[in-house]
């Protein structure tokens, strides 16, 4: 009789548990109304650097919508609620997070992350449950192979365009034409690596020596010491902050100092210059929003800049996210509903200039950006290449590494 | 009622619910069903080696990454039917499974854990430069397989019933009682004539086939792949809280604890980045005051709480009286 | 031969970064999945007080120890003290939330940026063989030789060094002698938080420091004391060494790409050809 008893009440309890539990779960937040956009991005993680101003640029657009009184649609105005997720830079979370996004709160379209990594996952969600996803911060030929994607759009730069920067910006100064690749192994690393060492020649520039290593890497010693029995006077990296900031102590600690010298994924944030000092200045890097560039907004984002703490690459992501954004509320506006099929058509006749320049998707849903060289000057970045007005002088050779 | 029919007629309930799930969740649940069901596969299975094997693995992680590539490859390169490339990957995980078991199960306790991590690492480093599986870049599962909701949902929750069933079925057989036995004391089981070695190989082996085979079906939902969240770190960690927290050695343990990380990690999703310090701040605190597992926490409860009930109903008897 | 001088100077590094892991093993058989945590933590906290006051990050070490210290301790003595005689998994499954809770702490106080300790040391050439080094390079050498050779004094020759020992060897026993074996165990993990915060700073000033960098330093550490022999402190010195110029060879050898893998696959060879490492699992 005892033991019955106390089964039951076990039973009883963990019953009383699933019931609440099921209680909660399942419980869609319904936005009367408002229309739901989500995003699952990294605040935190290896990625986090990107988290915050993607999250800046998103609620910008955001709140200029509505502030105008919302999204017009073919029955009237509503209000936009975004609805920020933290994947954690982590894949799996990312694709989770996506699916919460478009099932239980309802959201009729996505916005990305950073980085094919995160944007693939989050794209493949987009394809299975039937809903447009529109990202940017991520370089297109690698989000490519994604797909197919019929629902997800990408408006950021082409790496092929990307990997010729670094040589017609060097160009702008006297180099023996030999060039070091540093990449690490992460698949953009193994990309550029190809397409840098593709590039070169129709520049008249020679890879001498090409490094590469794990993610995580923290002596790079032997590294530096071949670059420089090799005579290189470019180096072009493309590495991740943290080992890139050892690899610069270390280049200096050797003596290397070349003439221009390029951190790609490294040197774009503003952490580059607030982490090494005088050691960061005369880093490169390419760009994808520069404010002489002239685009929409290019004031506002410039101030957007300075209160960032200066010019670098983080402001170029908030750009990015608000065009991004706007992109998607421009096509609701256009389809007048946000009806998932006439949305997605909407998206795929864009044409129009934002921030980030025109904006015009080919037919598999991707769009290029422009890309310009900036380089690191007194502890921001500044224009080099190309030389439109207001570029600086490219210093050379590199400052920091003096 | 027996505590036998009690039982019996509470997991008969829940097989009906799960089976009828479609029908009465909502898509999201259905969706999210999902991962809750690869949880469960996950943690019965590590609970088998780690919790009746008493062999903690850290690199169990590697066997999900390993289902989910086979898997993968074996849809890219031959016109197997799905179902096939499934089970094979599970028997892939095994194979290698057993191969790494050869050396490293003759090391105790956290030789063992470290060592099942070093092999573990090893092989996401080895996938990051193979070029055959796509390095970093990765592979994509092809486009013609599809699988819709219901299907991911009723394959997961299969496969987490087999799983559990198979535990159970194992702890109560007589292979059972030798692998806690040698879980218990090693050196005694082998003095009455148990091949410590084998047994745990057979444990170890199997419970790499249910891994594999969740890891195959968690590659056919994200139908893409690549080695860093493949064979992410966080399935071998989220393994042993959900079976440590829920109760090690138990049966409902890693159900219970499955479904208390999962209820967490759904309602924290919100909270942005403070949902991993929450996260941690609450294994910290479970584990403190439970450190046997919340499953034994419960049993004790309810212990505690029958025989309050049933000693209210009558007078005290004297030894009775003494003990309270 | 570059490879040797570098594999050597950065094992004095690696010895640093992993005696607090192998002390808190020998004495407690606590694996400390959050060892990665206070070697960062503890460089966050130089951080602060370098860039506030302009102090060199190597000197900003007097204020860190302590602080790391004595924040350690009530740790150890509240929340995982009780869980040691519960086996091996509950400490695990607490250290691992701690260092969750700590990377997430560092992420919010700190922002994820990466960050460096800057020092003119870490940015300037040495000469040494015939091969030019960062200097806190060879500082670390010396730094990770006077930390072993401290301990290994202490053990021996202190009072609290043998209750130490003692309380490694037979908990039961020790405490039957009078000695406090939860107080020993508490301050076993500080003075390990001690060690760690010396390797940490040496960490932020030779590379460079994220919230999550902690993880790949605490699976570089396990490989230290694997090789070295958990719980030796010699051993750590030896381990960190051959550690540093295994990846130094692994990586001329079989090419830069490999080197984790030679890293993972030389700490499996040896668990499983010599589990107890080189100088096996003695705790001096």
């Amino acid at each position: 009789m005892r033991k019955g008893w106390r089964w039951m009440l076990l039973a009883a309890g963990v019953a009383a548990m699933a019931a609440g539990a099921a209680a909660t779960v399942g419980s869609a937040a319904r936005a009367g109304g408002e229309i739901t956009i989500g995003t699952s991005i990294p605040l935190t993680g290896a990625l986090a650097p990107f988290g915050p101003t993607l999250k800046l640029g998103y609620q910008r657009a955001v709140d200029e919508v509505n502030a105008a009184g919302g999204l017009k649609l073919a029955d009237g105005r509503q209000k936009v609620k975004l609805v920020v997720l933290d994947n954690k830079s982590d894949p799996n979370a990312a694709a989770a997070e996506a699916r919460t996004l478009y099932l239980q709160n309802g959201a009729v379209a996505l916005l990305g992350a950073a980085t094919p990594p995160l944007s693939i996952p989050l794209s493949k969600v987009a394809e299975q449950v039937h809903r447009p996803f529109v990202t940017s911060v991520t370089p297109v030929r690698a989000w490519l192979t994604g797909g197919p994607y019929k629902w997800s759009w990408d408006f950021f730069f082409d790496e092929l365009q990307m990997t010729q920067r670094q040589f017609q910006a060097s160009s702008l100064v006297h180099t023996n034409k030999k060039v070091v690749l540093f990449t690490d192994t992460e698949e953009d690393g193994v990309v550029m690596g190809k397409l840098w060492t593709q590039n070169a020649p129709r520049f008249g520039y020679r890879i001498v020596a090409h490094e590469s290593f794990p993610v995580g890497t923290t002596d790079f010693s032997k590294y530096v010491a071949d670059a420089k029995a090799k005579g290189a006077q470019v180096l072009i990296a493309q590495m991740i902050p943290p080992d890139a900031i050892a690899l610069w102590k270390q280049m200096k600690a050797a003596n290397f100092r070349p003439q221009t010298a390029f951190c790609e994924k490294c040197s774009n944030n503003g952490a580059w210059g607030k982490a090494l000092g005088k050691l960061a200045n005369g880093t490169s890097e390419a760009e994808w929003w520069v404010p002489e560039a002239g685009f929409p907004q290019s004031a506002a984002f410039l101030g957007i800049a300075k209160k960032l703490g200066g010019r670098s690459s983080d402001v170029s992501v908030v750009a990015a996210a608000y065009t991004a954004a706007k992109i998607l509320f421009d096509a609701i506006e256009r389809a007048g509903s946000t009806d998932a099929d006439k949305l997605n058509g909407a998206i795929g006749e864009t044409n129009k200039t934002y921030p980030l320049g025109p904006a015009k998707f080919a037919a598999d849903h991707h769009a290029s950006t422009p890309i310009y060289a900036t380089q690191w000057q007194n502890g921001q970045t500044y224009l080099v290449y190309p030389r439109l007005k207001g570029a600086h002088k490219l210093l050379a050779p590199v400052p920091g590494l003096g | 009622m027996t505590r036998r029919a009690v039982v019996a007629l509470l997991c008969a309930a829940a097989l009906a619910a799960l089976y009828t799930g479609p029908h009465w969740l909502s898509l999201y649940d259905v969706v999210i069903a999902f991962t809750f069901f690869t949880y469960v596969t996950l943690a019965q299975a590590w609970n088998l080696i780690g919790g009746y094997g008493g062999q903690f693995s850290l690199g169990h992680a590697m066997f999900v990454g390993i289902g989910s590539y086979a898997t993968t490859l074996l849809l890219i390169h031959t016109s197997l039917p799905l179902w096939s490339t499934v089970v094979l990957s599970g028997l892939v995980a095994s194979a290698i499974a057993a191969v790494a078991a050869i050396p490293l199960l003759r090391l105790r306790s956290v030789y063992f854990a470290v060592g099942t991590l070093g092999v573990s690492l090893a092989a996401l480093s080895w996938m990051i430069n193979w070029g055959y599986s796509g390095k970093t870049s990765g592979l994509n599962v092809p486009t013609s397989v599809f699988l819709s909701f219901d299907d991911l949902y009723y394959a997961a929750g299969s496969l987490a019933v087999f799983t559990t069933a198979a535990v159970f079925l194992i702890s109560r057989s007589p292979y059972g009682l030798r692998l806690m036995s040698v879980r218990d004391d090693e050196d005694a089981a082998a003095q009455l004539g148990v091949d410590g070695f084998r047994v745990k190989l057979a444990a170890f082996t199997l419970s790499a086939f249910f891994v594999g085979v969740a890891g195959a079906l968690i590659a056919i939902q994200k139908l893409s792949l690549e080695p860093y969240s493949a064979f992410s770190l966080t399935f071998a960690t989220n393994m042993i809280i959900m079976t440590v927290i829920g109760g090690l050695g138990t049966i409902a343990g890693p159900v219970l604890g499955s479904f208390l990380i999962f209820e967490l990690q759904q309602q924290l999703q919100s909270y942005q980045d403070w949902s991993t310090l929450i996260t941690g701040l609450l294994l910290v605190a479970i584990i403190r005051v439970a450190p046997g597992g919340i499953w034994g926490l419960l049993r004790q409860a309810a212990e505690r709480a029958t025989v309050s009930i049933t000693a209210l109903g009558r007078a005290p008897a004297p030894d009775e009286a003494r003990a309270r | 031969m570059h490879e040797l001088i570098n594999g050597v100077l950065l094992g004095g590094l690696y010895a640093a970064v992993a005696l607090g892991l192998t002390l808190v093993f020998g004495v407690m058989r606590l694996v400390n999945l959050a060892h990665g945590e206070l070697l960062v933590g503890a460089a966050y906290v130089s951080y602060a007080i370098v860039s506030h006051t302009g102090l060199d990050p190597l000197l900003s070490l007097t204020l860190v120890v302590p602080a790391v210290a004595l924040a350690a301790y009530p740790i150890q003595r509240l929340i995982l003290n009780p869980l040691v005689t519960h086996g091996l998994e509950p400490p695990l499954v607490a250290t691992f939330g701690l260092s969750i809770v700590a990377q997430t702490a560092f992420v919010l106080i700190f922002t994820s940026d990466a960050k460096s300790l800057n020092a003119s040391y870490a940015v300037t050439g040495i000469d040494i063989l015939g091969e030019t080094v960062p200097q806190v390079y060879v500082i670390s050498l010396g730094i990770g030789v006077a930390l072993v050779a401290l301990l290994h004094l202490g053990l021996t020759r202190l009072r609290f060094g043998k209750a130490l020992r003692a309380a490694a060897e037979d908990a039961e026993a020790a405490a039957t002698l009078g000695i406090d074996v939860k107080h020993v165990y508490a301050a076993t993990f500080a003075l390990a938080a001690a060690l760690a915060a010396v390797g940490g700073v040496l960490i932020g000033v030779t590379f460079s420091l994220t919230p999550t960098t902690g993880t790949s330093w605490l699976l570089r550490g396990f490989t230290v004391i694997v090789l070295g022999g958990m719980g030796s402190v010699w051993g750590t010195l030896a381990g960190g060494v051959v550690v540093g110029i295994a990846e130094q060879l692994g990586a001329t050898w079989f090419g830069p790409q490999y080197h984790d893998l030679v890293v993972f696959s030389l700490l499996v060879i040896v668990l499983v050809l010599r589990p107890q490492g080189l100088f096996g699992r003695k705790l001096t």
